[in-house]
Parts: structure tokens; sequence; C-alpha cells
């Protein structure tokens, strides 16, 4: 008995991943040094933005999970969908 | 240098015309002609209006040049430019036609200088736009196109009603100028002009359309239809805060069903309404530096847009169609397509040194400036989205290995393909690199400086969070798997439900228009059966009495009513 094939990542996800965090670590890193301190609001005080795009990920997950589960319909082999003719 | 007096957008129709009869080979290079040409109409002319007339008591401006129209000029044929070189890759004379009397009715809006002239040529580019569905080879695109021209009618028939009001209102006044949302036929317009920038429950058009259209046809749409919108918005209802919650909505049902979606040229449809709804944000709150944001993010918007569903119409190319479920394992066969994919995605996104970055920061300055606060959270956090949706979402998917995938031949799409997404590309990352350029180009003299100290670390680490969280939930299996998913929208409605409704009604009001025929005819009998026994009867009076009494009454009144006429 053959054990069966994982789906590979072809290695993409840690390459967007470590440019992600680089890039990340630096505007964070940057953003606390640079702080004049004169934010109108508290989502612009350092930092704050690291939080807003996590939030922006959390948000658009459970928004993909909860609309594909009110609004989507699995589509058959075989159904019309825009696409080229057969 | 030499100018003529000639709106741009008119050269384009002219070309259209030409494209019809031309050979194919010579058809991208009249395209791209004539949008270099229609450039250097537009840059050699001076600003002011240029050529002006009368005609039934109304004053037609036939062309208006001024700063506003030009930035969005530039963007639009630019794109037209690309989408020549992109569309030389296939044959198909009518899209070639279509396209163009898209981009020239959209060209020809943004410098006519009076309404009148202004809806007629919105709605010559709303053909064009239908026509691009409908000479998609596509499954369904016909329908869809049916659907595009219905909203469309809509639109036009509020831009009449609106147009036909105000002129009544101000004398034939009908001069493109700012106009009174609280005046009705102002009112009118304004309705017509969110159907056309793809406002919540008319943004259904837009993600239709695109998803039916074809790899060439999806571009044009995206250049030339929604952004039109945002110009006249900003021509017609600068600082009009009613924009400011429906561009809110927009940027916000935008992303969501822009991830949720499977297929991803209707993904990006959703974030071109996401895009546009930052631009009509801004446009509401309408201070000089909000209106110069709005015009310059519609800029960088229209050709990161147009970017992006060339990239994808590369893939629909080769492989029939973009949907995520279907696009695992494509970058070992499509390397090229699948890095320009995630170019473009990073174009939308706003990723520094695109040129969406470079408007994007004017926008978040625009609306810190006045402590905006709602407005500014959503333009912070749209990048964050768009990055997750169009750049990190088709990258993992496509180098997703798995069996099936590993089945899939190698090979690119054509090069003009390949070329022209490229281009396209280039371009945004080119003017996101040195902005001033752009930033030239707005109306409102603007030195900004995008990459300093408090602009650029912020927005680095807001995408970075956002990229880093994702592909770690993606990575647990946290994101939604890719499987063919078809999100219904707010059309699925009043195509479903909506539809059947009236199909029913139909039926039943037939069946009642039918049993009233019956009802009338068998009545109808009937009658004429009992007439004809009268009169039968009036022939034969000796054989019944009261029938003979009858007779002697009908005859003894027409004689007293004869009498009576006689008399009087």
């Amino acid at each position: 008995m053959t054990k069966p094939i994982s789906p590979s990542r072809g290695g993409i996800a840690g390459m967007l991943l470590l440019f992600c965090v680089a890039g990340g670590g630096a505007g964070l890193a940057f953003d606390f040094l640079s702080d004049s301190g004169q934010d109108f609001w508290i989502l612009q005080a350092p930092g704050m933005r690291a939080l807003i795009g996590v939030a922006v990920a959390a948000l658009l997950l459970v928004a993909a999970h909860i609309l594909r589960l009110l609004l989507g319909r699995k589509v058959n082999e075989g159904e019309p969908r825009a696409g080229l003719r057969p | 240098m030499l100018a003529f007096a000639l709106n741009p957008g008119f050269l384009l129709i002219v070309a259209a015309l030409i494209l019809l009869a031309a050979p194919r080979n010579a058809r991208p290079i009249i395209m791209g002609v004539a949008a270099l040409a229609a450039i250097w109409l537009m840059l050699g002319g001076q600003f002011g209006v240029r050529s002006a007339m009368a005609q039934m008591g109304l004053p037609v401006v036939l062309l208006n040049l001024d700063a506003l129209n030009r930035i969005f000029g530039i963007a639009m044929l630019i794109a037209l430019v690309i989408i020549a070189i992109y569309s030389s890759a296939r044959r198909n004379r009518y899209e070639d036609a279509a396209i163009m009397l898209l981009a020239g009715g959209a060209v020809s809006t943004l410098f006519v200088g009076d309404l009148v002239s202004f809806v007629a040529a919105a709605e010559l580019a709303a053909l064009g736009a239908a026509w691009v569905v409908f000479v998609s080879p596509l499954e369904g695109a016909n329908r869809a196109g049916v659907r595009l021209l219905v909203w469309h009618g809509l639109e036009g028939l509020l831009f009449l009603v609106g147009v036909a009001l105000h002129l009544s209102a101000h004398q034939g006044n009908s001069t493109l100028d700012r106009l009174d949302i609280h005046v009705i036929g102002d009112a009118f317009i304004f309705a017509a002009l969110l159907v056309r920038v793809g406002a919540p429950i008319a943004h259904v058009w837009l993600k239709d359309a695109i998803a039916h259209a074809s790899a060439t046809g999806a571009p044009a749409l995206s250049a030339f239809t929604t952004m039109l919108g945002v110009y006249a918005l900003a021509r017609l209802f600068p600082a009009e805060p009613l924009l400011m919650p429906i561009g809110a909505a927009m940027s916000v049902i935008g992303v969501a069903m822009a991830i949720g979606s499977d297929d991803l040229r209707r993904s990006a449809a959703y974030g071109l309404m996401a895009v546009t709804g930052v631009c009509v944000m801004l446009v509401g709150f309408g201070s000089p530096l909000a209106l110069a944001a709005a015009e310059g993010h519609a800029f960088a918007g229209i050709v990161a847009f147009v970017a992006l569903q060339m990239a994808l119409g590369a893939v629909v190319t080769r492989i029939g169609n973009a949907y995520a479920a279907n696009m695992s394992g494509l970058a070992p066969a499509m390397p090229l397509s699948v890095a320009l994919i995630l170019f473009s995605g990073l174009a939308v996104a706003s990723v520094p040194g695109a040129a969406t970055y470079a408007t994007h920061a004017v926008a978040l300055e625009a609306t810190a400036q006045w402590d905006l606060r709602g407005v500014w959270t959503i333009i912070a956090a749209a990048p964050a989205a768009l990055f997750i949706c169009f750049a990190l979402r088709p990258a993992l998917t496509a180098h997703r290995v798995t069996e099936n995938a590993r089945a899939r031949p190698p090979g690119e799409t054509p090069f003009p393909v390949l070329l022209g997404t490229a281009i396209a590309a280039f371009f945004c990352f080119s003017v996101g690199i040195a902005p001033g350029w752009l930033y030239g180009l707005m109306p409102t003299e603007l030195t900004f400086q995008p990459f300093d100290a408090d602009q650029l670390p912020p927005h680095l680490e807001l995408l970075g969070a956002a990229g880093a969280a994702y592909i770690v939930c993606w990575a647990l299996g946290l994101a939604p798997r890719e499987r063919p998913v078809a999100l219904l929208d707010l059309d699925s409605f009043y195509r479903g439900p909506v539809a059947a409704t009236a199909r029913w009604s139909g039926v039943l009001a037939l069946r009642i228009y039918g049993a009233g025929q019956v009802a009338i005819a068998a009545t109808g009998e009937a009658v004429g059966r009992g007439l004809a026994r009268f009169s039968r009867a009036c022939d034969r009076p000796y054989r019944q009495r009261f029938i003979s009494f009858a007779q002697f009454m009908m005859i003894a009144v027409i004689l007293v009513l004869f009498i009576i006429g006689r008399q009087l």
C-alpha cells in the first residue's frame, strides 16, 4: 500500500511569509522610530497599522467562510459557468 | 504645436468603424495609432472651450479641455494603447470595433462640455460595453449582455429624465457644472451616475459583465466604465456628503465579495468596485486635496486593474477560465503569467512603488487633515484586503501542486498577451516609483513625498502584518478551500426568485386572459343565439303572444321616439 502524496505548496508560502515578515517588521520598527506624536486618532499611532492588517486578514477569512456558507452554491461538473465553450 | 479643436473620443469612434473593414494584422495597429493620435490631440489642445455650437436652442460644447478631464483621458488612452497590444493575439473584428466604440464613447464623454452631449456620449459608451459582452465567446455572454443593456437602459432613462428636468428648470442652461442633489432633475442625474459607478445594488452589472467578457474585453470594461462615473461625480457632484457612505459601502462590499468569489476575474471586478468606492468617498469629501487624490487614485486604479484583468485573461486564454479552483498548480505550466498576476495584484494592492501607493498616500493625508476617522480607516485598511485577495491568494493557489495539476501540459499564452500585461504592470510601477509626473497632472498643485518616513513605514507594516497573518492562517488550513462555488449576489435574487415569480405571474395572467377570452366567446355565442331566436320569432309573430306583444311595443317605442324627435 502506497502512502498518498500530500499536496505540495511549492515553497512559495515560505518565501511570501518571509517577505511579509521582513517588510512588516521593518515598517513596524521605522514606525516607532519616526513617531512624531501628532496622531489624530488612536489607529494612527505607531504599531496600530499592524493591528489593522491582522484584523483585516482575520475579518476577510471570517467573511469568506460566512459568505460561502450563506451565499455559496456548489457548481457541479459540466454545469455552465462563465468560461470558454467546450 | 499644431492643435485641432476635435474631441479625441471622436477619433476613436471613427477608428471603430474603420476596424470593421480592416484586415486582421492592421487592426491592432489602427487601434494603437488612433489612441496615440487621440493623446496627441488632447495634449496639444489648450484648456477651455474649443468647439461650441447651438442646436435647437441648446448650446452644444463638443470639446472642453481642463485638468480634470485630461488626467482621466490620459489614463484611458494609455489603457487603450496597452489593450491594442494585448488584443493582437486573437482575431475578432467585432470585438475590436466594440472596444474602440466603448473607449471612444468614454473618452468623448470626458471632453464634452454640455449635459446633452455628455449623456449621448455616455450612452454610446454603454452600448459599446454591451457590445463587448455580446461578442465574447464565453458561455452565457449573450444573456449577460442583455442584463448589462437593461442596467444601462435604466441609467439612460434616469439621465434623460434628469437632463429634461434640469433644462426646464434652468431655462435651457446645459453647461456641465456643479449640480444640486436637492433639485429633482439633478437627483435623477445623480442616480444615473450611481448606476454607472456601480454603487451598492447597482454593482451587480460590473462583475456580471466582466466575468462574461473575453480576455480582451474584461480589461476594456475595467478601464472605461466605472471610472467614467467617478469623473462625472467629480465634475457634477463634488463635496456631496451622501457619496461618503455610498463609497464606504462599495469598498466594504467589494473586498468582502472579492475574497469569497471563486472566479478570480469576478473577484477582480469586486476589487475594482472597492477601489472605485475609495474614489467616490474622496469625491464626496470634496476638499481640493481629496479631489486630487480621487482623480489620481482613479488614474492609478484604471491602469492597475487593466493589468490585473489582462494577467487573468492570459489564464482564460490558456485554460478557458480563471477559477481559483482550477488554478492549482498553474505556476509550473505558466510561470510568466502567474508572475504577472502577482505583479498586477501588487500594483492593485498599493504596494510601495506602485502608482496606487502614491495616490493612496495622498488620500490618507487628505482625510487625516480633516479628522475623518471612519473614511480614513477604510482607506487605510483597503490595501491590506486587496493585497490578500489579488496578490497572496492567486500566488498561493497557483503554486499549490496537486495530482491533477501535475498532468497539466506546460504552455504560456501568446507573446502579445504577455507583452501587453507586462507593459501595463511596468507602467504601474514606473509611475509609482517616480510619482512626480502623476502629481503634476492633478488639477491641484501637489508637492507630496509618498516615501517619507511618516508614510512608508506604516504602510509596509500594514501589508506585512496582513500578509503574514493570512499566510499563517492559510498554512494552518483556516482559509477556505478553493473549490468550484458560485457566490450568489443581489442579481441572483432578481434572476432567481423574482424572475420565477414574474414568470409565474405571466403564466397566471395568460391563463386568466385565456379564460376571459373563452368566457367572452361563450357569452357572445349565447347572446347571438338568443338574438337569432328572437329575430326568428319576430318573423312569426302569430306563433307566440309574448313575441307579438314585444314586437308591438318595440314599434310603439320607435314611433314615440320619432314623434318626440320631430317635436323637438
